[in-house]
Formats: structure tokens, C-alpha cells, sequence
């Protein structure tokens, strides 16, 4: 069942008499409950895409549809709604409140999404009950990702998106993320899209969509994804 | 939660908040210090010339006023009260360079006292109502015996009541005295039944010296003086020692000027409070407060909400990333401003509150008993005052420190969500003097 559907869309920035087409007329579709890679080098455009499939950006052209709902010409308002209810994001660097300790960081969410999930089960899930009370800075990177996951799962969003979410790790913590990533998003019946340039991570995807200049150059479905400890990094 | 993260942002940013904290409380606290100071000395100095029935106008006659004239002038329409009054500088006896200026209120409508401790003022009593500072700084109680030289005899009386007067609430000698010296001058009334019995007593011992002096013996001198001296004597020598006549009145100064000319039939020196040195100094003082309150503390206050500016928007950029993440968790552009505007809120309205009380002290510390003007103002009451017009210009601060956290948030909210996550990038600023 299709759950995101791009129809020809573009995003167009404007600097000036400059025009730079980010995202130029792209259409796809994702399943739901499929782990989604969208794969391209630094300026490919696939951050755009990800911003514009999370509501964080409005594209000039074209339709974008979320489980029905048509989220391309929505308000700011309907957009935050968009956001806290439709979509978790698990961003590069982590993107943690650093003035709010670990547990405080998950519960945040719970005043703004009404079908929130308890966050101290959410931290038990990532494995970081002993660091409740810690905050960002007293957490490894890895643990701060963990967290970050927890935070975007407590939301209980049905859109998991993650913009590099290995990126500042290193491999070893990177394949521990992306394996809690995977599991957790079985588990919670989630769908998970990653945007990277790590070539590796598509080995693991259900679903691997290419991207250069702005535009979608393959989209391939995997029927044997590699698990996270199977993948040679 | 998000309070939470305002009392610990504010924690992490502790040096920012407290000079924040310190430039709005200084700030707040100089304008009000400043302007309640003048204010005070406008409110208490009223106050007390109501309550002590300070005159509007002196009249002056070097012949003295008759009761006659006194009945003529009260009959003016527009003259609320006048009395015949006397003050005289004496020396007081036995003390070297001890003196008081004596006062007389006749009708006590006009120009009268406060008592602080003894009696209430009797206007038939044999006592003498002195200047409780002059007291303290001389060790006189109540109940001790006072004289003081008064034409070559002495009026001696007890110490009645202590006492605070409008008229010598600056107790100077004269002009050239500039501050109030308790030690050597101060000031005392006594009833006009105690004047007129000086009056004829040295009316009467006068008279004795005379007859002495034409071969009478003292005795019969003494005898004769008392029963010779007509009641029209006395009553001429007292007229003449009332050289002077207080009221109350909101007449203008030449208005009052010709009514008493039309009613006593003679032109009379008028002077209103406003060249007296009490009302004069007073109202000066109000004056050179209001101008130093309408410079310098609106210096500081502008220089306190331009630190407020730099600093939250300095705040507001640090903050970007994180104004940005609330932003794509699904917080409300409301929401988040909302909970940043409330760090210049808090700020306002702490900076305010505790400037509020600075600016009580710095009151306190120029008007009050123990403060500056303490040693030059005599009052009994120094009640704090503010004008009016800082409550609104306080609520103004506040909003305005609110609104500059406002619009330092919502600059790092303007655009997508995208935009508010990427890390502030200071404006590209352009050459100057690119081609030199």
C-alpha cells in the first residue's frame, strides 16, 4: 500500500537572478512499512527530498501526498501538525536539546503529538534506561543517536526519516544505529527512509531510489536486503 | 518541559541574563530613583505645608498691623485664613551663639506646628514650643526652662511641646546661611498671650526707667509704670510687634496685592512663598530633581534595552539550531516564540521588580530622615513617592524587552522549517571604502 506519492515535484531556489532547481520534477511512490534509501552524492538534492517529504520545506511545483493527504500547499500550522503527528526525524548530528536531559528530550514530544508512546519505554527500547537523567552532553555520540531515534519513535509518527543518521558515527556504533533503526521500525510497523551517500546502508534498504542533479536517476526494489551486521563497511 | 529549558537556558547563559539583569534593574532603578526623589520632596513638602498651614503670602508693615487691618484683610474674598505672626531671631540666653528664631502664629490659623512629643499648642499657654532637633542637638528635654534676650529683658518659659513647623522646615539664620546647623540656630513659637505679656513687660519696665530717669523713686517708679500705662499703650506696642501677616490664599499676586491696597487703604509688600526661602529651596530642589530624572536615568535606560537588543538577538541566533529542531519536531511558530519571548519577559519583569526596589533605596538614600536631604529638610513624614507616569513608562520597559525577544525569535523563525535548522549565518556585511 502506497503510503508517499511525489508527482512531479520541484523545488526551485532563488538567489538574485540565480535559479537553482534542487529538485527538479521528480515522481515516485514508497510502500508502507518499507526501508526506503535514497541514495546521491553531497548536492544531489535528496536532503530537499527529505525536507519535503517531512513538511520541513513547501515545493514550488507539484503534488506530494502522505497517507492520503495531500501536503503540498498546507499552512505553516498544518504543517507543524503535519510534522508532530505524521513524521519522525533522526537528523545527522543529532538535533538534542542540550538543555533537557535524556528522558526530558523524549518526553518533549509529548506535548505536541497526541498519540505520543511512553518515552521512558522508548529509552528502555534503545537501551539507554541508565541514562534518563543524562543529558546530551554527558552521552556518546551513539547514545545521543539512540536517543534522538527514541524521540522520533515516541512520536509514534508513521514515517520514520533520517537525514544521515550515521554520518558523525563511527562504523561500528553506525551499524548499531541502523540495526535498532530496523528493529524498531519492524516492531512499531513504521516506514523508514534514510537519505545518504553511503553506498553500503543501500545494501540494507527494501527500496533504493538514486538521485543526481535534482533529478531521480533509478529506483530499485531489493527482494534480499542485507541485514545491518551483514554489511561490509 | 519547555519551562524547564527556559530556567536552564537561562543558567547557560548566566552572564548574558545577569548583565541583562543588572543593565534593566540599573536602568529601571536610576529613572525611578531619581524620579521618585523629586516627587518625594513635591509630596512630603505639600504635605507637610498643608498640615502645618504654610502661608501663600507675607504681608509686611515696619508700623505692624492693627487687629482692625487683620479683620479687613481676612474679609477679602479669596483670603481662606490670615493671622498676625512674628518671628523674631533671639539669642538664647546663657549659650554662646545659641539663637532661635522665635515665632508667633496669633490666631494659629496660619503658620503653625506639628507637635512630635508634650503638649498640644495652647494659645494662652506660658510655654515655648521649640524645634525638636534643636532639642535633640542640644540636649534640651521637655519640662527644662529656656530663656531668651528679648529687648534688653528675657522671655522665659518651659518647654511645652516639640516641635516641626513648614515655616522653618529649612531652619536657616538667613540668606547667607546654606545649611541648617542645629547646634547654634533653631526655632520655637510661643502663645500670643506669652508675647503680649513680654510686650507689656518691658512696655512697663521701659516706662519705670523713664520715670527713674525724671527723679522718681524705683519703687514708686515700678508702682506708677504699672497703673500709668494705658490699654491703648499696649495695645499700639503689641500692634507694632506684629509686623507681619500670613494667609492662605489662591489669589495671584498682584490681585491680592490690589485687594489689600483697596482695604487697607495704603499700599502693603506683598511676597508669596515664592520668595521664601523655605517654599523656594523646596521647590528648587524638586526642580534640579526633575531635570537630573529626565536625563540621566533615561540615559541608562536606553543604554540598558540596547544591551537587551544585542544580547537576545546574540541568544536568539546561538538558539537557532535548537528553535529549528522544535520547529521540525511539530512545535508551533507560536509556541516557540512564546517560550523565547518569555526569556525577555522574565527578564523584564525581574530587571523591573528588583530596579523597582533600587530605585526605592536610591529614594531613600537622598530623601529620608538619615538620607542627604535628611540634614537640610526638617519634616516629619518622609514618605516614598512616585510619580505617575513611571508606572506606564515601567510596563513600557517590560513590553518592550518582551517585544525585543519577540522579534530577535521570530527573525530565526522566518522561512520553512528547513531554513530555521540551518546554523545562523551573520548578514554579509558590504565593503566600506571598497576603492580606497
Amino acid at each position: 500500500m502506497e503510503i508517499v506519492q511525489f508527482d512531479n515535484v520541484s523545488r526551485i531556489y532563488v538567489s538574485g537572478d540565480h535559479e537553482l532547481r534542487a529538485l527538479d520534477r521528480v515522481s515516485f511512490t514508497l510502500d508502507e512499512g518499507k526501508f526506503v534509501v535514497i541514495l546521491g552524492p553531497s548536492g544531489a538534492g535528496k536532503s530537499t527530498l527529505l525536507n519535503l517529504l517531512g513538511g520541513l520545506d513547501s515545493p514550488n511545483e507539484g503534488k506530494i501526498t502522505v497517507d492520503g493527504r495531500d501536503i503540498s500547499k498546507l499552512s505553516d500550522n498544518e504543517l507543524a501538525d503535519y510534522r508532530a503527528s505524521t513524521v519522525g526525524f533522526v537528523f545527522q548530528f543529532y538535533n538534542l536539546i542540550p538543555t533537557l536531559t535524556a528522558y526530558e528530550n523524549v518526553n518533549l514530544v509529548s506535548e505536541i503529538s497526541a498519540n505520543a508512546l511512553d518515552a521512558k519505554d522508548m529509552i528502555a527500547k534503545v537501551g539507554l534506561l541508565d541514562h534518563l537523567d543524562n543529558f546530551p552532553s554527558e552521552l556518546s555520540g551513539g547514545e545521543q543517536q539512540r536517543i534522538s531515534i527514541a524521540r522520533a519513535l515516541a512520536k509514534n509518527p508513521k514515517i520514520l526519516l533520517c537525514d544521515e543518521p550515521t554520518g558523525a558515527l563511527d562504523s561500528e556504533t553506525g551499524v548499531m544505529v541502523l540495526k535498532l533503526l530496523l528493529d524498531m521500525a519492524k516492531e512499531y510497523g513504521k516506514t523508514i527512509v534514510v537519505v545518504t551517500h553511503n553506498q553500503n546502508i543501500a545494501k540494507m534498504a527494501d527500496t533504493v531510489i538514486r538521485v543526481k542533479n535534482g533529478k531521480i536517476r533509478s529506483i530499485e526494489e531489493q527482494s534480499n536486503p542485507l541485514s545491518a551486521e551483514e554489511v561490509e563497511w | 518541559m519547555l519551562f524547564k529549558k527556559l530556567l536552564r537556558t537561562a543558567r547557560s547563559y548566566k552572564a548574558q541574563f545577569i548583565s541583562m539583569l543588572i543593565m534593566i534593574t540599573l536602568g529601571v532603578g536610576i529613572f525611578l530613583g531619581f524620579n521618585m526623589e523629586w516627587r518625594t520632596i513635591e509630596y512630603d513638602t505639600s504635605r507637610f505645608f498643608e498640615n502645618t498651614n504654610y502661608a501663600d503670602y507675607r504681608l509686611y508693615s515696619a508700623g505692624g498691623f492693627t487687629k482692625e487691618e487683620l479683620e479687613k484683610i481676612v474679609a477679602i474674598d479669596g483670603v481662606d485664613a490670615a493671622t498676625r505672626y512674628l518671628t523674631v531671631n533671639l539669642d538664647v540666653e546663657g549659650s554662646k551663639n545659641k539663637a532661635l528664631a522665635v515665632d508667633v502664629s496669633e490666631n494659629f490659623t496660619v503658620s503653625t506646628f506639628v507637635v512630635i512629643s508634650g503638649n498640644e499648642y495652647d494659645p494662652e499657654g506660658d510655654g515655648v514650643w521649640l524645634s525638636d532637633k534643636f532639642a535633640a542637638a542640644n540636649g534640651i528635654s521637655l519640662g527644662d526652662e529656656i530663656s531668651l534676650s528679648f529687648r534688653n529683658s528675657a522671655i522665659t518659659g518651659r518647654v511645652s511641646g516639640l516641635i516641626k513647623s513648614g515655616e522653618h522646615m529649612i531652619c536657616v539664620a538667613d540668606n547667607n546661611q546654606l545649611m541648617p546647623d542645629y547646634n547654634t540656630f533653631g526655632f520655637a513659637y510661643i502663645s500670643p498671650a506669652k508675647l503680649k505679656a513680654a510686650v507689656e513687660e518691658r512696655l512697663v519696665s521701659g516706662y519705670a526707667e523713664e520715670l527713674i530717669k525724671n527723679g522718681m523713686s524705683a519703687a514708686d517708679a515700678a508702682k506708677a509704670s504699672k497703673t500709668m500705662l494705658s490699654e491703648e499703650a499696649k495695645t499700639e506696642a503689641l500692634d507694632k510687634i506684629y509686623a507681619q501677616i500670613n494667609l492662605i490664599s489662591d489669589m495671584g499676586k498682584a490681585e491680592l496685592e490690589e485687594a489689600v491696597k483697596a482695604a487697607l487703604g495704603k499700599t502693603i509688600m506683598v511676597t508669596s512663598k515664592d520668595d521664601h526661602i523655605v517654599y523656594k529651596e523646596a521647590m528648587g530642589e524638586a526642580e534640579e530633581g526633575k531635570t537630573m530624572g529626565s536625563i540621566l536615568p533615561v540615559l541608562f535606560l536606553a543604554i540598558a534595552i540596547l544591551t537587551m537588543v544585542t544580547t537576545m538577538h546574540r541568544i536568539a541566533a546561538k538558539e537557532k539550531q535548537q528553535i529549528g529542531t522544535l520547529k521540525a519536531l511539530g512545535f508551533k511558530n507560536r509556541r516557540i516564540l512564546l517560550h523565547y519571548t518569555s526569556y525577555g519577559l522574565f527578564i523584564g519583569l525581574t530587571g523591573s521588580a528588583i530596579g523597582v526596589g533600587l530605585g526605592y533605596l536610591v529614594c531613600k538614600a537622598i530623601m529620608s530622615e538619615n538620607g542627604m536631604m535628611g540634614t537640610y529638610f526638617d519634616m516629619p513624614d518622609w514618605t516614598a513617592a512616585m510619580p505617575v507616569f513611571c508606572y506606564p513608562v515601567i510596563a513600557l520597559t517590560v513590553a518592550l524587552l518582551t517585544l525585543i525577544s519577540y522579534l530577535s525569535v521570530l527573525k530565526q523563525l522566518k522561512g520553512s522549517a528547513a531554513d530555521a535548522l540551518r546554523p545562523y549565518t551573520p548578514k554579509e556585511s558590504k565593503r566600506a571604502l571598497s576603492n580606497v
